[in-house]
Parts: C-alpha cells; structure tokens; sequence
C-alpha cells in the first residue's frame, strides 16, 4: 500500500476550477471499478445507500482544523441532497477517526460491516493555516476495497469545493455518472423588495445577488457555457431581455422590441436562443441569435405562444401555446416546422423543461385550483404527478445529470426554491431567505 | 335765483338718491329668501360663476378618478371582454373622448396563480383586448399604450377567489 502512494504523488496534477486534484487509483482498480454499476439510477424508487463519512484525520501532526469538520458534513450533506445515500450518524461509527487508518489494508472493514455502512468516506488534511491539502477515499465496505481516491490541494476557503468535488468522484464510482454537485442554481428573490436575479450553489448555499436594478427581473436562463444569464428585466422600462455575468458584470442589452421580450432559451449550439416576442401584437416564438438578431419566426398562432424549451440534441423545441384554447404543451421539430401536442389531461399546463436525458418533459399542470409538477414522456405517455397540491409547486427545472428537478413552491407558507428527485421523492428546500424565490434555473456542470 | 333753484335741485337729487337707497334696503330686507350675494361672498370669496367653475373642476376631477380607478376584469385565463368589462370600456371612451389631449397606458394584470411567464403574455392580450375595444368606438390607437405587468403588480395581495378577481385586470394609466 506504501508503493500504491507513492505512485499516487507521482501523477501529474490536474487543474480543475482552481483546485488540484491527484488521481490515486492505479489502473487495476479503474476497471474494477468501472465494471460494476451499484446503483441503477434508471430504477424509479432505487433504495437508499447507507454510507458512512468520517471526520477528516489531522496528518503530520497538524491541529484539528474547524473547515476539515465541516468537509466531512458538506460530504454527507451532498451525499443525502443527491437521494441516493443514507449517510449514518457518526455518533455510531465504531472506527476512531482520530486513530483510524487510511488505507484498505488499515481499515476494519468489519467495523463498518457491523453498522450497516455499504460505503465509507475517509480522509486525511494537512494545513499550514492557509493552504488545505487533503486526501479522500471512498472503499466499498463489504468488498474491503478502495474504489477511489483523490487528493486535493487549495485554501482553506476551497474546502467546500473539494468536497463538491469528492462527492462528484463517489457519484462517478457508484453510479456511472459524475454527480451535480459542481453546479449552480440561479433563481428570482424579493429579498431587497424588488425581484432581483440571484445565484447560489445547487444547494442554495452562498447565495449572490446578481442584479440591483430596483425594478422586475425575471425568469434567469443560463447559457450553454454556462458563463451567463439570460434574463427579462422593467430596468429601461419595458419588458426587454438581457443577460449578465454571474457575478453582475457585462449586463448587455439582447433585445428590445415593442411588446414582451421574454422567456429565453439557450439552444444546445451555444449560438442560438428561442424567445417570445410580441412586437406584431401577437405572443410568438423566434429564434435569434445570442446577439440579439432575429433570425426566424418558429411559431404564427393567434393566440398565446410562449416558454420555449429545447431538446438536448437541439433538434426539437417544447413549448406552451393556448392555440387550441387552453395552455398545452406542445412539440415542434424544428427542421421541418412539424408541430404536435403532448398534453391532453387538463386545462392548464405550462413550464416546459426538457430532462437533459432527452426521455421526458416536467411541466406544471393545474389540478384541484393547486399548480403541481408532473413528467410526462414525450410521445405524450406516461404521466406522473411528482408533487401532491402543497399549495403551488411551479417552475421545474431539471440537473444537468436528469436526476433531480428544482422548482418554486409555497408549501411551507414564504415561497422558496425546493428540488427532489426526478420521479418526485425526497424534497429538499434549498433558500431559506428573506422574500419569495421563485424560476429556479439549475446551471450544467460548471467543471467537466 | 338761478342759483336757488341750482341748490334746490342738488338738494332734491340727493334727497331722491338717498329715498331711493332707504327703498332699496328696506326692499332686501323684506326678500328674505333670496340670498345676498355681498354677505355670502364675505363667508366663502366665491362667486356664483366661481362656484359653478368649482363644482366642474370637481366633476372633472371625480370622472378622471373613475377612468383611473374603475377597472376592466377578467375571467381566469380569459382575455375576451366581458359584458361587465364592456361597460366599464364604455365609460372610458366616453372619458378619452372629452380629453382629447390625453394619451394613455394601458397595463394588463393577472392572478397570481398559474405561471409568471405565461401570465405576462395573458396580461399582454387582456391590455390589448381593452384596447381594441377602445379603438372599435372610435379612440385614435396611437393615443394608448400597452404593457404587461402579468402578476407582478396586484392591487390586492390576498390569496382569496376575491383578491384574484380583482387582480385579474386592465389598469388605465395616463401619460
């Protein structure tokens, strides 16, 4: 084990977000590792993981460090947000993290066994009161074995980051695919008294205002980059459409026609966007450039026609259209113009979001005088109801990996940002601020 | 004794002129009913024209706070005029009419219920319903504006089926 460390410092660093990051797997291990799939994230109620995260180990002979205690809970934290895991209550670990091992030949795996943990987190730090190295390792408990392990090296303000990042390599080993936990959700608040854009982590953790324009802005959509808003604001008066930076710089004016400039949608292209317009007197969808430039007219009904929403390969567009009376949503194949609607049950369904997985559409659909999220397959099949008329549940919008789905609701008396799972299970209310949240945009992976 | 009869008749004048003003007050003293305007126009400075102006200025103010205040409602969901509605728009071209001068902003408004986006395009077809409506009796289009505020701006904050109602409106802004 002595030599598999070594082998491990020898790895060149790789820079990821500001962070270094050692792989610590040999080779062997990857493929172990990649053949087996633990959880089928498909199964629409996959039971729930027991997963034990110890307290990070001092290594060296540093102190005990405030941030490395708080890594180990924004790990578990992750870990339960995701809805795969049940993290254990550390106050029955068996293992003292203060003695405990790092390696899988040092681990009493049986200890863990007996607790009914099926993976363990453990990690080490070292710390000269600025910088924050730490090794992470995650070991499949009945196996006896390492499955992966990462070293990270930044400041003691990262170790949030780090953890984010530990969490995303657990997700990769145990699921096939890198977790969200390095992405950022941006949504509307009320907290100044005014509807401001704000962005926060996906856990709603550090949360920024982005605007302060003491007016409406509305409805933030993120680029494909993920480097910007877009988003509708009354700053100049009218309903115009703009986007920013993240951290409130470079707003730029995309367009101002008479009327509504509302609902933007970033194509998959990165180039392109879809929009409502209304400058003919009449609520359509255009397709412009992410300048500004008007470069195709995608709908002509006479009535309502908004909220674009594209599919993952860009080939089709979701929308909502009262052209045959009342919100539907509906599908248009963009190539060929071909238009069909999906929602037949109810009188009200809007708020298209199309899962990055490209299967399924959340929507929003009026039933009993409440608003509640539903899924439905894109041929129109298989409806399922994810929230149960809480009041109002309004605005999903999906995670970049399709597992999980934010949306606005007032179920606890304020309105708030909340996400579960994408076939409706453990809710989560993630803003706990002054005012209403609502139109939560969940960002992609911010880091790949 | 030309200069008699000269004194005489200034005399006579003035004993005719001060006849006449006893007459006159005793005469307004017996018309009790009739108001006298000197004593009436030491208690309120105003005139009877004055009055009249008064009382048009607050007529004018008052209709001008109806066209401000009385509202065009919806139907949830609906942007169609309803016969209620179509009164309401009545009075208000009745209104645009006697103002020619003034040009107006018409906001659309909607329930907080249902989705932000979608009620920003609703609010936009109701603020252009009450528009046409306008324009078919007769109001020139170019003086009337129109915004969509969707549910951004209710005028009740209520969760209630009444709160919504009135929420659920043409607002009527002038210029």
């Amino acid at each position: 084990m002595k030599r598999f460390f070594k082998t491990a410092l020898f790895l060149l660093p790789l820079f990821t977000g500001g962070i270094f990051s050692l792989g610590m797997v040999l080779p062997g291990q990857w493929a172990l590792a990649a053949d087996r799939v633990y959880i089928d994230i498909n199964a629409p109620y996959a039971r729930k993981f027991p997963v034990a995260v110890t307290e990070l180990k001092p290594l060296g002979g540093v102190g005990e460090l405030e941030e490395a205690r708080q890594m180990a809970q924004v790990m578990r934290d992750d870990l339960d947000f995701c809805g795969l895991f049940h993290p254990l209550d550390p106050k029955g670990f068996l293992e003292d993290w203060r003695t405990m091992g790092l390696t899988a030949a040092t681990t009493n795996f049986q200890a863990w066994q007996m607790i009914r943990a099926e993976f363990l987190i453990k990690g080490g730090f070292t710390s000269d009161g600025q910088s924050l190295v730490c090794e992470l390792r995650l070991f499949d408990v009945r196996r006896g074995q390492l499955l992966t392990g990462k070293r990270y090296s930044g400041t003691i303000k990262d170790y949030r980051i780090m953890a984010h990042k530990f969490c995303d390599e657990v997700m990769a080993q145990i699921t096939g695919e890198k977790g969200v936990f390095q992405t950022k959700m941006s949504f509307v608040s009320t907290t100044t008294g005014y509807k401001e854009i704000y962005v926060s982590d996906f856990d709603g953790h550090a949360a920024n205002r982005v605007t302060n324009y003491r007016s409406i802005s509305l409805d933030p959509a993120w680029s494909v980059d993920n480097k910007r808003l877009a988003f509708t604001s009354y700053k100049d008066g009218q309903p115009f459409l703009y986007r920013i930076d993240p951290d409130g710089r470079g707003v730029r004016r995309i367009i101002g026609r008479k009327g509504l400039n509302i609902t933007p949608a970033y194509h998959p292209d990165g180039e392109r966007m879809a929009v409502t317009l209304s400058f003919t007197g009449d609520q359509d969808l255009y397709l412009i450039t992410t300048g500004g430039q008007v470069l195709k007219r995608l709908t002509n009904s006479r009535d309502i026609d908004v909220q674009p929403a594209f599919s993952p390969d860009g080939a089709k567009m979701a929308f909502v259209s009262k052209r045959q009376g009342t919100p539907q949503i509906f599908i248009m194949d963009l190539d060929s113009g071909a238009t069909r609607r999906v929602t037949y049950e109810g009188k009200y369904n809007t708020s298209p979001a199309w899962s990055p997985r490209g299967d399924r559409i959340a929507y929003v659909g009026m039933k009993n005088n409440g608003f509640d999220i539903f899924s439905i397959a894109t041929d129109g099949s298989d409806i399922q109801q994810l929230t149960y008329s809480q009041r109002d549940n309004e605005h999903p919008s999906w995670s970049a990996d399709g597992r999980m789905i934010a949306f606005a609701s007032n179920r606890d008396g304020g309105t708030a940002i909340y996400v579960m799972t994408a076939n409706g299970g453990h809710v989560k209310r993630i803003t706990r601020m002054r005012g209403k949240q609502t139109s939560p945009s969940w960002s992609g992976r911010l880091w790949r | 004794m030309g200069r008699r009869i000269f004194v005489g008749l200034v005399v006579m004048v003035f004993a005719v002129a001060g006849l006449g003003l006893l007459a006159g007050c005793a005469k307004k003293e017996l018309r009790t009913d009739m108001p006298a305007p000197e004593v009436k126009k030491k208690t309120t400075g105003l005139s009877d024209a004055e009055l009249a102006e008064q009382r048009l200025k607050e007529e004018l103010a008052r209709k001008r706070m109806m066209f401000l205040n009385e509202m065009v409602n919806f139907d949830f969901d609906k942007s169609d005029i309803r016969p209620d509605a179509a009164e309401v728009l009545k009075s208000k071209a009745a209104w645009l009419q006697e103002n020619g001068g003034v040009n107006v902003i018409i906001e659309g408004h909607c329930d907080e219920r249902g989705t932000d986006e979608y009620n920003l395009a609703l609010g936009e077809r109701r603020a252009n319903a009450a528009k046409a409506f306008l324009v078919s009796l007769g109001i020139a289009d170019a003086r009337m504006e129109t915004i969509s505020y969707g549910e951004e701006r209710p005028l009740d904050p209520g969760q209630t089926e009444e709160a919504w109602a009135k929420n659920r409106r043409a607002q009527f802004v002038i210029k």
